[in-house]
């Protein structure tokens, strides 16, 4: 029997006992599943979207990929619909249609958690060698900088000459065709997804896989979690069959990534004792610019991400930090982020295959005053992100979008257009003053999401944080939170790497409360 | 996996994490399917491009919503019931009328009104209404040669 099972094998629902269950199959949870399950215990682990793979998506069409692959079928936003938020929700999670770019945790980033945020034993030194092991598996490497698509390298070279650092990158593939449909699952399978790797892996070593199921809640009983209740769902949708999933388990791990964990804890009544769920959820917001070139660009093609510039991510402690890339503009993501309509529209879309776009990644929850957003649930048990976009990180966006209209112009850009309600566009730099004029927040311009971290941090009591210094939550010996939400800040890099670092790490710590 | 799914990126609502839905799928009213159209002619299309009903625009919305959360489709036709009233067109353009009786001009103005509006979640509204349109019309391979897009580079040999 294969195992890994969807709705069409689930029809009877799923009633079984294991060491431990584990809530989500994205960075955290599969690479935690491959740890457990080859240290021999017994692994249920449980994802809601479907179990789709290269033959589903084939050519990643855009209009196949997003309702797929994505949470919401792609339509998840904050509450007021200020952001959009793009994240993974099928096996493998947001690793299935992310852009491959890993980044070590940086130091500053680990030194602030352990100093402010009571984790302390997550240091450089003891995250080394779990960096080298997930390094490997998956095989991060830098990515040769001669690759780097046009919308890259104007990126690069327009950085270069206004003497911004900007720098290649690593990424997990392994025979990569430089396709640029990272974003809508890898045609190839070159990229070194987690149902490629760590879910295979775990499967090898004896765990099950249930995907199309949605959990609902952690069971509590005092201060013990004793397994997971969830339902089948019917496959690329999002309603119930009708079946009912409950497993029992010595230990349960919530790895659904920010938004959806601080959901499912608080939708297990977990909130009373700590007020810290859903607070505190990070998004990295983006702001993008697009720029004309006299040359054809075809930023559909080519590696998503080639180059990164961290030259502002550090601008002092009252001013929120920003990190520089590109990213990929394919037809209907291109006419969502312009989102005018109308004959500007169409003459837009027209010369998409001459323009590029660079994006501006804010560092948020970083500096004092700026503390991200909240989830909370409604009476039906979903998620709510209300975010506010407040002054600091209004004032990072217009810096990082003046810094990358300058550097398109640089690069030798005819003209570069904000994504405003009516575009700020430059066209020299003298113009660059018409973005002082600008207003700057939600509502504002377009603005999006594809990190999301935060919501369950650690912390050092349920006073400030949710989990302690091991991933467990407080107050309950048996239930970890092992992904993205248990950051206590954001990182100011892409977040995957620390992911899987992270939860290759707690996976001994977890595997000792199941022995 | 039906391939006339879409993006629905930008679309007004709350997030909705696995929140499950045992009731039949919920879907637009012909009223609130015939707004969306009216809305989808103006912002798309053009010289040497398919009309929005050439591509069956507001159709394949609707068709979409029957997979999505009631909650997010019962949002999106309360964003409709709202453009629809003959209230907006009078504020606006100073007629009276169904924005599906507008004028083609007098419906640019109701878009760009609310795009600009001073409320926040009005223009979120109507980026979200829009964000629907524009998916379903670009995502769509018959607009790819306008804009030079060849399509996805090569599936597996
Ligand atoms: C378009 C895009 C591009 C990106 N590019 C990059 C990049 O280049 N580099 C980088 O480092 N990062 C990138 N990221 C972000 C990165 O992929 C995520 O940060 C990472 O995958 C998060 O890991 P996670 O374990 O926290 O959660 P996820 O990987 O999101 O996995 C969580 C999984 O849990 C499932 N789940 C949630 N709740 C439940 C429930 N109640 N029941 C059952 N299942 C549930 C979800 O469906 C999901 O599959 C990108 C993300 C996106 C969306
Ligand atoms: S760019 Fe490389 S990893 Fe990304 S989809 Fe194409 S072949 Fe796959």
């Amino acid at each position: 029997m294969s195992r890994i099972l969807g709705a069409t094998s689930l029809a009877g629902g799923v009633h079984r006992r294991v060491d431990v269950a584990i809530v989500g199959s994205g960075a955290g949870g599969a690479t935690l599943a491959a740890r457990l399950a080859s240290q021999g215990l017994e692994v249920a682990l449980l994802e809601a979207g479907g179990a789709h793979t290269s033959a589903d998506w084939g050519a990643s069409d855009e209009r196949v990929s997003y309702p797929m692959l994505y949470q919401d079928r792609g339509s998840r936003t904050t509450d007021d619909a200020a952001i959009t938020v793009l994240q993974g929700r099928s096996l493998g999670g947001g690793t299935t249609v992310n852009w491959t770019t890993c980044f070590r945790t940086p130091d500053r980033v680990l030194a602030r958690w352990a100093e402010r945020h009571g984790a302390t034993s997550w240091t450089s030194e003891a995250l080394r060698p779990h960096f080298e092991a997930v390094e490997a598996r998956l095989n991060i490497t830098p990515w040769e900088e001669g690759l780097a698509n046009p919308n890259n390298a104007s990126l690069r070279d327009g950085a270069r000459r206004l003497g911004i650092e900007a720098t290649g990158l690593r990424r997990n593939v392994k025979g990569c065709r430089n396709s640029g449909s990272c974003g809508l699952g890898c045609p190839h399978d070159a990229k070194m997804a987690m149902h490629l790797t760590m879910i295979p892996d775990a499967v090898t070593s004896g765990a099950t896989v249930y995907t199309d199921v949605a959990v609902d809640r952690v069971v509590m009983e005092g201060r013990r979690a004793t397994g997971i209740r969830g339902r089948v769902l019917h496959r690329g949708s999002e309603r119930t069959t009708g079946a009912e999933v409950a497993i029992d388990a010595d230990v349960v791990a919530v790895c659904g990534g920010a938004i959806n964990s601080p959901a499912l804890l608080l939708r297990s009544g977990l909130g009373a004792d700590l007020p810290e769920i859903g607070r505190r959820t990070f998004l990295h917001p983006v702001v993008a610019v697009t720029a004309e070139f006299e040359a054809p660009v075809h930023a559909w093609y080519g590696a998503p991400q080639s180059i990164a510039s961290h030259a502002s991510i550090d601008r002092g402690p009252n001013r929120v930090g920003y990190f520089l890339e590109a990213a990929p503009l394919h037809p209907m993501l291109a006419a969502i982020a312009l989102g005018m309509g109308g004959p500007e529209q169409a003459a837009a879309m027209s010369r998409l295959r001459h323009t590029t776009t660079t994006i501006g990644l804010s560092m948020d929850g970083w500096v004092e005053g700026d503390e991200g957003g909240t989830v909370t649930v409604d009476g039906a048990g979903r998620a709510r992100l209300a975010y506010p976009v407040g002054p600091l990180l209004a004032e990072a966006m217009h810096a990082a979008m003046r810094d990358l209209v300058s550097i398109q112009l640089a690069a030798g850009a005819l003209r570069v257009g904000t994504l405003h309600v009516d575009p700020v566009v430059v066209t020299d730099v003298q113009g660059l003053g018409a973005l002082d004029a600008a207003a700057y927040g939600a509502h504002e311009h377009g603005i999006f999401s594809a990190h999301q971290m935060g919501g369950c941090r650690i912390g050092t009591g349920p006073g400030d944080g949710v989990v302690d210094d091991s991933l467990r939550v407080f107050g309950v010996e048996n239930l970890f939170v092992v992904d993205g939400s248990v950051f206590p800040t954001s990182l100011g890099v892409n977040p995957s790497e620390t992911i899987y670092a992270m939860a290759h790490r707690a996976a001994a710590g977890i595997a000792a409360e199941a022995g | 996996m039906n391939r006339r799914t879409l993006l629905l990126s930008a679309l007004a609502g709350p997030v909705a994490c696995s929140a499950t839905f045992p009731d039949a799928p919920r879907r637009l009213t012909t009223a609130q399917v015939a707004t969306l159209a009216a809305l989808a002619e103006v912002a798309t299309g053009g010289p040497g491009l398919p009309t929005a009903s050439d591509l069956a625009v507001a159709g394949r919305i609707d068709d979409l919503m029957a997979n999505c959360d009631p909650a997010l489709v019962a949002d999106v036709g309360l964003a409709l019931d709202l453009l629809a009233s003959p209230w907006v067109g009078l504020v606006v353009t100073g007629r009276p009328g169904a924005f599906v009786d507008l004028a083609r001009d007098a419906r640019m103005e109701v878009v760009g009104h609310w795009r600009r509006h001073r409320v926040g979640r009005v223009r979120g509204a109507m980026q979200a209404l829009l964000g629907l349109c524009l998916a379903t019309y670009w995502g769509d391979r018959r607009t790819f040669a306008y804009v030079g897009y060849p399509g996805p580079m090569g599936a597996p040999a």
